[in-house]
């Protein structure tokens, strides 16, 4: 079975030898040559203005995960709709009961403030 | 295919629903009244429910397997697998909540003007429902979903005092280990489910005899579980975990975590074939040696301790090279395994939560030069303390002896004298710490007393009596446990 | 009847002692007697059980039995046995009868937390009175165990300057052996499929088995004692021993070492104890060699005494393997003259380290002249020590002599040797510390001997002079376990292919003439 990844292998090999071998020829024959402009962020003549570390409010972080925690579990829904019909009132049960704590978290969310993200 | 749950499912799946009946009962009141103060009561209320369900199984221990019908349990089409004594170490992790959660009452609780109690108290319900699914599981899903269910509260939790380095070091470290050590936990599992096709146990014995995917996938499927158990090269963590997490919180990972992922290992374990004792062994034998040579050189009463756990789980994984060696002492092992687990854990119990009061005593410091004499000024949790550390050093009249005695019982029973020595030589490399922690109590003059006064906790004085208690107990009267 | 529980309750009381103290509501004198009181009636329990102890019955006697716990893998429970033959009961009436004593001469040297002290030394007490009257296996590793850490915290807590290193050095020494005795447990236990000693003994083991079980249980046993290249814990332990430690330690501690040596090593293996005989005999020659050389280039009194032990119990050792009833009985007699005259030898160091408060030989001189009832004890207990003739140490050390003079003539004159610098070390101690002028002016005005260090020293005094002039009550007593024990050995003897001797017939229970 490993033997299908024969030719992944050679190529990894080459890649190596190809770019090790190609930063060493320009490393022997190159002749450096140091200027102001190469030392620049932006090659392309863009002007860095201010701090990189910019700061963001950490509501803005709290708010994001809550999205991806909620946006993952509208995945277990879709699950549930493609079989909604063969599951019938019990799955439909089983269904409203998950969303059910989910709602619980989602209120506590909110009523704790934390989807005030601006304040 | 979904069908009526059956009685078993209801019986395992009570405990989970105590608990997270507890969460959401906790979620609803803080969220419309954020000024009741019953997140406590509540969680409490939770972990005895959950002890109270549970309690029919564990009652069943110590009677022979094969009495009794439909034994051990098996729930949700063999997903959750759990026998009585299984169930014992289950109450463990459920005390070991309820006692992180009492030591708490004073001094995590009070963090912040109790910002955090919400999470706390919800986080101390989780952690023991993730044990409890690891600890039964016998499918990679629930195995997958209680490690993880365990560990994200302890991840949080460790952090709790986020003003405080340690603790944010610890939690950070945690957490990224944590999740390297779960990336290794999946990948094993998918390399073993495409090598063999399966999903639960039998995926092992099917590995072993299968290509070199199957047994690529198991390698890594151990490397995660002995994460979580602190086994050498796996234990790095586990000192600046331990010391930087809130102490009741380093008394849940202690007592909790260590059994949950040694009973996971345990029944995750291969049956004795290829891979033979030698190599647990040898784990073993490196586990003992690096946290008692770690050990030997520690300031830190706290990392002491934690090392002194991650030794105690290295001379667990003799049960499970007797198990290979000795193919069919499965129920006896698994005896033994579990009386250790509880033996440790009460001892541990004790032992974090003595030093959680001693070190309110000594302005929140865990330092030896700290805590010089303090066994003398506070002759309950120095004594207590003093106890426990006995206990983990095997002495007999402690559950910690006769833990010892079970696990080398089987070592010999199994025909790997030679190795029950050269484990039992290694152990006695800890008394060299272990003497040390009664030599900082009671051996060396008080120093002066620092920090502001601590606040008076007398439930935190009085619930440590019961792991104490039962240090002595299952020590000397081991019966009434239904363990044996 | 008080027979069956008389045992149980020896070991209950200082356990019960130690925790009535722990919690009592007294004060610091009231502790020390209340102290005195329970390990007092033990005590007197104990004379009830030397004396009431029938010397015609063979195996145990005031035997008591209770069902405690099953361990997997053994057909029976685990039993709460005790009982006491011959080769326990001198033992037990000794560690019985050493702790009142130890406690009355106790607020000479112990001054801060008696609490505390109380507390360990009465559960120390039950500890070593368990050991010698368990008859189960497991039980017997439990007191073992639970006599040892007190004793930790006696010399780590009350020690000299040192104490923490001596303490950890004493436990870490005794653990490597417990621990490697403890897998020979585990090993027997199961093989066996029980705990029972009487059964072990009985159950005529597996050879290997034995030779195994011997290998670890010997191991545990030759560091306690401790024989000779197992022994350097024992002089750091000593000297920094508060005196009480130090009076435990050679008194009773040190024959937990001798005791399970004869009762597993030769009763209940005794395949591997003809093994390895050999070796243990040579060791035990070359201890009391090495242990008197030692003793004799000392400085310090303490220390001349710890070597000594060293010495003495090579003796110990001696009797118990030479292979005869003659010499095993010495070895038991040995073992309690040891713990009389070796405790009081400490007991008389701490009466002049309280005075003083230095141990070294050449700040006294002269004692004789201003101390002289002191002087008079110290010589009685040396004289003791050395085995003269009217004293408890010569029935012991004679009666080993001639045991192992008939099995190996060489190994008896080493001993002998041993004897002669015995008295060298021991009769240069007097002669420093007594006689010659009175070099130090603190020397002129020590204060006489209080009651309460009469109190210590007198009984045991008393029990030099009666064990050395009229020693059958002992040996009677002792008599007939050696015999049965040596019997025991003799078929393994000459199957070892060793010139077939039949056992020497135990001494007749009157005395020798010479005695008289």
């Amino acid at each position: 079975m490993l033997a299908a990844y024969a030719p992944l292998l050679a190529w990894l090999v080459l890649v190596l030898v190809f770019v090790t071998g190609l930063l060493w020829v320009t490393d022997r024959i190159g002749r450096p040559r140091p200027a102001t402009g190469k030392a620049d962020t932006y090659e392309c003549g863009m002007e860095p203005v201010g701090d990189a570390h910019r700061r963001f409010s950490v509501h803005y972080y709290l708010v994001a995960v809550l999205f991806i925690l909620f946006d993952v579990e509208a995945l277990f829904l879709i699950l549930w709709a493609l079989q909604a019909r063969e599951l019938g009132t019990p799955g439909l049960l089983e269904v409203g009961f998950f969303l059910a704590v989910l709602a619980v978290g989602w209120l506590h969310i909110w009523r704790r403030g934390g989807l005030e993200w601006d304040r | 295919m979904p069908g009526p749950l059956t009685p078993s499912d209801w019986l395992l799946a009570a405990p989970l629903l105590w608990l997270a009946g507890g969460v959401v009962a906790i979620l609803v009141l803080d969220a419309f009244r954020p000024a009741a103060r019953h997140e406590a009561g509540l969680a409490f209320l939770a972990l005895l429910g959950a002890a109270w369900s549970l309690w029919p199984l564990a009652e069943a221990a110590g009677e022979p397997l094969e009495g009794i019908p439909g034994l051990p349990v098996r729930a949700f089409s063999g997903m959750l697998e759990a026998s009585p004594g299984n169930a014992v170490v289950g109450l463990l992790c459920l005390g070991a909540a309820a006692l992180a959660g009492i030591l708490s009452l004073r001094s995590l609780c009070r963090l912040e003007s109790g910002r955090h109690r919400t999470a706390l108290w919800t986080l101390l319900l989780v952690a023991p429902a993730g044990m409890l699914v690891t600890l039964a599981s016998s499918h990679f899903a629930t195995l997958f979903l209680g490690i993880e269910t365990l560990s994200l509260p302890l991840y949080v939790l460790s952090a709790l005092r986020r003003t405080e380095e340690g603790s944010v070091e610890a939690g950070l470290k945690y957490f990224l280990l944590g999740a390297f050590a779960s990336g290794f936990l999946v990948f094993g599992m998918a390399l073993l489910y495409a090598g063999t096709g399966r999903m639960d146990p039998g995926a092992v014995t099917a590995a072993l005899e299968g290509g070199a995917l199957a047994r690529a996938g198991l390698g890594f499927l151990y490397a995660g579980l002995l994460f979580k158990l602190a086994i050498a090269p796996f234990h790095l963590w586990v000192a600046d975990v331990y010391q930087g997490a809130p102490t009741p919180i380093t008394a849940l990972m202690a007592a909790g975590t260590k059994a949950a992922a040694a009973l996971a290992l345990l029944h995750w374990a291969p049956p004795a074939g290829p891979l033979g004792s030698g190599a647990w062994a040898l784990l073993a034998c490196a586990t003992l040696a690096l946290a008692n040579l770690t050990a030997l050189n520690q300031e830190n009463l706290k990392r002491i301790l934690a090392l002194s756990g991650v030794a105690h789980a290295g001379l667990l994984l003799f049960a499970l090279a007797a198990l290979q060696a000795a193919p069919g002492s499965g129920a006896s092992v698994e005896a033994a395994v579990n009386f250790y687990l509880v033996a440790y854990g009460v001892s541990a119990l004790a032992a974090f939560g003595a030093l959680e009061l001693l070190e309110r005593r000594a302005g929140g410091h865990a330092e030896a030069s700290a805590l010089r004499g303090l066994g003398r000024r506070f002759p309950v949790a120095g004594g207590i303390l003093a106890l426990a550390v006995l206990s983990l050093a095997g002495i007999p009249g402690t559950a910690g002896f006769l833990g010892k005695y079970f696990v080398f019982a089987e070592l010999v029973r199994s025909g790997e004298v030679g190795v029950a020595l050269l484990g039992i030589l290694l152990t006695l490399w800890s008394f060299a710490y272990y003497l040390r922690i009664l030599v900082v109590l009671y051996m060396k003059d008080a120093a002066p007393a620092g920090g502001p006064p601590a606040v008076q906790d007398t439930p935190a004085a009085v619930a440590l009596w019961v792991p104490a208690v039962l240090v002595v107990l299952l020590g000397v009267w081991p019966a009434p446990a239904h363990l044996l | 009847m008080f027979r069956e529980p008389l045992l149980p309750w020896m070991v209950f009381l200082p356990l019960a002692g130690a925790f009535t103290v722990l919690f009592s509501p007294l004060r610091e004198t009231g502790l020390r007697r209340l102290a005195l009181l329970f390990s007092g009636v033990t005590a007197v329990l104990g004379a009830v059980a030397f004396a009431a102890f029938s010397p015609e019955l063979s195996g145990f006697q005031f035997r008591f039995e209770q069902d405690w716990f099953t361990l997997p893998g053994l057909d029976a429970p685990l039993r709460l046995a005790l009982g006491l033959d011959g080769l326990s009961v001198l033992l037990l009436a000794l560690s019985a009868f050493l702790m009142p004593l130890i406690l009355v001469s106790a607020p000479g040297h112990i001054r801060h937390r008696v609490r505390e002290f109380l507390f360990w030394a009465l559960l120390m007490e039950a500890g070593m009175i368990g050991v010698f009257a368990a008859t189960d296996l497991v039980l017997f590793y439990f007191f073992w165990e639970l006599s040892l850490i007190p004793l930790y915290f006696l010399v780590g807590i009350w020690g000299g300057p040192n104490r923490i290193y001596a303490s950890l050095k004493f436990v870490l020494y005794t653990l490597a052996g417990s621990l490697v005795l403890l897998v020979g447990l585990i090993r027997v236990a199961l093989e066996a499929g029980t705990t029972d000693i009487g059964r072990l003994i009985e159950a005529d083991l597996d050879p290997g088995l034995q030779r195994f079980a011997f290998a670890c249980f010997a191991l545990g046993f030759l560091i306690k004692v401790p024989v000779l290249p197992f022994h350097t814990w024992l002089p750091d332990a000593h000297v920094q021993a508060p005196t009480g430690g130090s009076v435990v330690l050679a008194g009773v501690m040190l024959k937990m070492g001798t005791y399970g040596l004869m009762r597993f090593g030769l009763q209940a293996f005794p395949a591997g104890a003809v093994d390895w005989a050999p070796w243990l005999l040579l060791l035990g020659a070359a201890g009391i060699v090495y242990g008197s050389l030692l003793a004799w280039a000392q400085s310090d009194i303490k220390k001349l005494v710890a070597y000594s032990s060293v010495g003495h119990l090579g003796f110990v050792v001696l009797g118990t393997f030479a292979g005869n009833a003659t010499a095993l009985q010495g070895a038991v007699l040995q073992g309690v003259n040891h713990g009389i005259s070796t405790g009081a030898l400490f007991l008389l160091v701490g009466v002049l380290y309280d005075r003083r408060h230095t141990r070294a030989m050449d700040a006294f001189g002269g004692l004789a002249r201003t101390f002289p009832a002191f002087a008079f004890l110290l010589v009685l207990t040396s004289l003791a020590s050395v085995g003269l003739p009217g004293t408890n140490g010569f029935v012991g050390e004679f009666l080993i002599l001639m045991g192992t003079f008939e099995q190996h003539p060489w190994l008896a004159a080493l001993a002998g040797l041993g004897v002669v610098l015995g008295a060298v070390y021991m009769l240069g101690l007097c002669r420093e510390v007594l006689f010659g002028p009175v070099t130090h002016e603190a020397n002129r005005r020590l204060e006489p001997l209080r009651p309460r260090e009469w109190a210590a020293l007198a009984p045991l005094a008393a029990l030099m002079l009666w064990i050395g002039l009229y020693p059958s009550p002992f040996l009677e007593r002792t008599r007939f376990a050696c015999f049965e024990t040596a019997e025991r050995l003799a078929p393994w003897l000459e199957r070892a292919g060793e010139e077939a001797r039949p056992p020497a017939p135990a001494l007749p229970a009157t005395p020798e003439p010479e005695l008289r």
